[in-house]
């Protein structure tokens, strides 16, 4: 059974519509460099998220190609424009071992 | 033979000697000099770009104890009628030199983003931002690395 990677994403700053608010995501992702080796001298295959695609009511707003320099566990803030009527982001990835991951978050209108 | 010639001759057999005991250490450590020697032409080739690095603000620290992850902040405002459609994060002395690539779909006037860098070592971070004329504008920011974030067994 594959193993869930977690990944979370949260928003700063007042959710009103036309405000532009950050969005924070973070992903427990390993990020191997393919450079390590491990304790008995075996080379460490090479694993990371080489897609990250940010959609925002199912329109593409930033398409991100991370490499090896990126810190394990990757964590990446941008900035979100509040549409009027306020929506979903939705962030998928994809790693060089071919695991899929997304998350969603509700853009919820403050009052 | 003048005296001159023979400090001459001297100083040139001096030096021959020299190289060749050089020779062997060059041979058993080729590696080393070959990754120098890539990291001096990365280097020296953004340098070359002679970037304008108006409009672009990093905030990356001067010290960090590990490479395993370094907080980069950048802010790039375009210059007056050009948008941002692409970011690039390179790390000239990383074994593969670019980081991230941020397209933006949309190209925006202004852009801010944050993440967490893995670094091989003591570098200038260097960050890239083509507009949509095709121009391009970057800044670097150096940083000290106390150890570092490659463990590949050498």
């Amino acid at each position: 059974m594959a193993t869930q990677i977690p990944s979370r994403l949260t928003f700063v700053g007042n959710i009103r519509p036309g405000n532009t608010v950050e969005a924070r995501w973070i992903v427990g992702h390993p990020m191997e460099t393919g450079f390590r080796v491990d304790d008995s001298g075996v080379p460490v295959k090479r694993n990371v998220i080489t897609q990250i695609r940010v959609t925002l009511n199912g329109k593409l707003i930033l398409d991100m190609e991370p490499g090896t320099g990126i810190s394990s566990n990757p964590f990446v803030a941008f900035p979100v424009t509040v549409p009027t009527e306020g929506g979903t982001v939705t962030v998928d990835w994809l790693d060089d071992a071919g695991a899929r991951g997304s998350v969603q978050s509700i853009l919820l209108l403050e009052k | 033979m003048t005296p001159s010639t023979s400090t001459a001759t001297s100083h040139t057999r001096r030096c021959a000697c020299l190289a060749l005991a050089a020779l062997p250490l060059l041979a058993a450590t080729p590696g080393v000099f070959a990754q120098a020697f890539i990291d001096h032409v990365r280097q020296n080739h953004l340098e070359a770009m002679k970037l304008n690095s108006d409009g672009v603000v990093m905030d990356f620290p001067r010290l960090a104890d590990t490479g395993s992850a370094v907080p980069l902040q950048v802010q790039i405002n375009a210059p007056a009628g050009l948008k941002i459609e692409l970011i690039e994060v390179f790390l000239p002395e990383n074994p593969n030199t670019r980081a991230l690539k941020l397209r933006l779909p949309e190209p925006q006037a202004s852009y801010n983003f944050s993440t967490r860098l893995r670094l091989a070592g003591t570098q200038e971070a260097w960050v890239v931002a083509t507009m949509t004329d095709g121009s391009k504008r970057g800044a670097s920011k150096p940083t000290i690395i106390t150890s570092s974030a490659c463990f590949d067994g050498s």
